[in-house]
């Protein structure tokens, strides 16, 4: 009996707490993060690089960087433009 | 995950061949190498119609567009775009078997709607979002306009005016934000009715049959295994739902937590039913998904990444873990040094993923891996908004903080939604960051299985004064003892990694990426998170808190923590700002 209780109590706290959870966007100050974060669609809880599909995105830029990025758009660097890297 | 220390200490040197059928850590490579090897049989023969065509021409387009523009242009993006679309999922024989890996998505208020959408209630969710649609249609078709009137601009001055090339940079990033605005509300407005839970059970019983095949191999009841399993299954599946709830999944809470909750809840109350018991196969679920992950880490994406990304993880990782790890022996004298190495790595490296990879590699206790991961999400959910904050709040530089997220947040996805919440720019960076860190998991796997099978076992058998210095004798050690897994979980790499160099990046994304990878993908979350049930499903609260006794993990944890996000922040700023500044105005082009 009293193991069910503690079950029924444990379950009850578990269940209460991601029923609530919607009103951590009421929350002043975090709130307005959670509810951006909830927005963006992003897969925040993925514990692998491939799991991510911004990751696919991040790949071209890098990818960009790497194979087709021009000297010419860096002009901190002061010298004249280069042709691109062959990818 | 040893259960007791008897196998470390009674190390004989039997011939292997038995055990190539006879050993879980086998059966996870056989797996493991069925999955991925099924996956290329029906992939590979079955690209997507014309894909070298398009890549080809999409390539050209985008080199010339390089060579015409100093920024990328709408061309440029078109074709890029175009390149994306290629997916080997999508296409041929494997195409229908996806359906069937599906799990349950993400919900606000009812759980239901993670798995069970009626076509009554996904003709209202249409009908809700029709106007965001349209409304979101017209946003991309001004922006394109406005996009495409700044580029002109920027060409009608040959691209030399840096205001107008500006200009036409920003309209076109603004272009890109509407376009993805408008794929979210396009999502929403075209929402289709769905019933996953018979595709589940199909996944159930595929999945028990895949690991019943090896269990009477193994010594045990294949019976036994497949009535509980289903139970493991189901109580999977709950996990995902809870996961699945939007706003505890922003805060980065994964799947792994609420497996292990579920399981420790039934455990510690009610108690594991006695007849569920042998479907509880930790150690052959978590091997499994480990060798699917392996596959993952593909070597080559490191070119990718550029060299001050490089210095802040192979700088600063390896040298916090150690760190770390001294730090527990030596101060707070953890009596535990798999939990010590297993939360050093999860800490240091990337989280979940490394403490997984790195608690099998040390055969740490499941209670061991259960307190660091478990430290690991209560730090995550803070730190995904509290270093946003503090960065956002001293101004600092985009790059500069994207670095450090990615150095310090564990878990690649909590890093994305923290460098999303100072911009993209730190997003980028710190993915990118992340990224190395995760193909790291590797050589730390692979190093603390080394230095367990090297040093610390022959301490704990007696044997460390018995040391053959030779490099033959030093290999047989290493082999009597290394856990035979890791070399599918890095076999697995290499492979995938020379086929992937091998065949260009660009075939890579479309056949490995969008096609064995992400087949392979599907199957190691399920697989994880059958580990993390059968976790808290055999694990008691007294044994969890006789390791947390004197609060050591989390003196751990903090210190070791602190240490990263000062190291980080050092190494960025001096790899970023001092030794390749051009690389960092790179980045912000």
């Amino acid at each position: 009996m009293r193991r069910w209780l503690s079950f029924l109590i444990a379950t009850a706290l578990l269940g209460g707490m991601v029923f609530l959870a919607p009103a951590l966007e009421d929350i002043e100050g975090w709130g307005p993060k959670i509810k951006a974060l909830r927005e963006s669609g992003l897969e925040t809880g993925a514990i692998f690089y491939g799991q991510v599909e911004k990751i696919a995105e991040i790949e071209y830029t890098l990818i960009h960087l790497r194979d087709y990025s021009t000297e010419r758009s860096f002009p901190s660097d002061g010298q004249p433009a280069k042709p691109p890297k062959n990818p | 995950m040893a259960e007791n220390n008897s196998e470390v200490l009674t190390v004989k040197k039997k011939s292997e061949w038995p055990k190539l059928i006879s050993s879980e850590d086998y059966w996870a490579i056989w797996l493991g190498a069925f999955l991925l090897v099924f996956a290329m049989i029906l992939i590979i023969p079955n690209p997507p119609a014309d894909m070298m065509a398009k890549i080809e021409e999409s390539n050209t387009t985008m080199m010339a567009e390089s060579e015409r523009a100093p920024f990328r242009t709408i061309a440029y993006f078109k074709a890029e775009d175009a390149k994306g679309t290629l997916k080997a999922s999508k296409v041929g024989p494997i195409k229908p078997l996806f359906g069937f890996t599906a799990k349950p998505g993400t919900w606000t208020s009812n759980p239901i709607d993670s798995f069970y959408l009626s076509e009554k209630d996904a003709a209202a969710i249409r009908d809700a979002n029709k106007e965001k649609y349209d409304q979101a249609k017209a946003a991309t078709a001004a922006a394109l306009a406005a996009a495409m009137a700044a580029e002109s601009a920027a060409e009608a001055a040959q691209f030399e005016s840096e205001d107008l090339n500006a200009k036409a940079k920003d309209e076109i990033a603004a272009w890109r934000a509407a376009k993805t605005a408008e794929g979210k509300a396009k999502k929403k407005a075209t929402t289709k009715a769905k019933n996953i839970i018979g595709s589940m059970i199909v996944l159930m019983i595929a999945i028990g049959l895949l690991f019943a095949i090896g269990v009477p191999f193994m010594g045990r009841n294949a019976k036994k295994f497949l009535i509980g399993f289903p139970v493991v299954f189901i109580i999977g599946v709950l996990a995902y739902i809870l996961a699945g709830q939007a706003q505890l999944k922003a805060l980065g809470l994964s799947y792994v937590l609420f497996a292990l909750v579920i399981g420790l809840v039934i455990a510690n109350t009610i108690g594991t039913p006695a007849w569920l018991k042998p479907a509880l196969m930790t150690e052959y679920f978590i091997k499994t998904g480990l060798v699917l992950l392996g596959a993952r880490i593909l070597i080559g994406k490191i070119a990718l990444i550029g060299i001050p990304g490089l210095g802040v993880t192979w700088v600063v990782t390896p040298i916090v873990l150690i760190f770390t790890y001294w730090f527990g022996q030596k101060i707070i004298k953890m009596p535990s040094k798999e939990l010590n190495i297993t939360v050093s790595s999860d800490m240091s490296v990337s989280g979940v993923s490394a403490a997984i990879a790195t608690a099998a590699a040390c055969k740490a206790k499941k209670e061991e891996l259960t307190l660091a991961i478990g430290l690991s999400m209560v730090f995550v959910a803070v730190m995904i908004f509290v270093l946003p904050a503090i960065a956002n709040s001293v101004g600092m530089h985009h790059v500069l903080a994207g670095a450090w997220l990615g150095g310090t947040v564990d878990n690649t996805g909590s890093v994305v939604a923290a460098g999303e919440l100072i911009g993209p720019v730190a997003m980028y960076t710190a993915a990118t960051i992340k990224m190395i860190q995760n193909i790291l998991i590797g050589v730390i796997a692979f190093g603390v299985a080394a230095y367990w099978a090297l040093t610390i076992e022959r301490e704990r058998s007696g044997t460390a004064g018995q040391v053959d210095l030779s490099v033959g004798g030093a290999l047989a050690e290493i082999w009597n003892r290394f856990p035979k897994f890791i070399l599918g979980f890095l076999g697995a790499s290499v492979v995938f990694s020379l086929i992937y160099s091998g065949m260009g990046h660009d075939w890579g994304k479309v056949m490995i990426d969008g096609g064995i990878l992400s087949w392979a993908n599907k199957f190691r979350g399920w697989f994880f998170c059958l580990a993390f049930v059968s976790i808290g499903l055999s694990t008691d609260f007294r044994e969890l808190a006789v390791h947390f006794k004197g609060g050591k993990p989390v003196i751990l944890y903090v210190v070791g923590q602190s240490f990263n996000l000062l190291l980080t922040l050092f190494v960025a700023w001096l790899m970023f700002f001092v030794v390749f500044p051009d690389i960092t105005a790179r980045i912000l082009e």
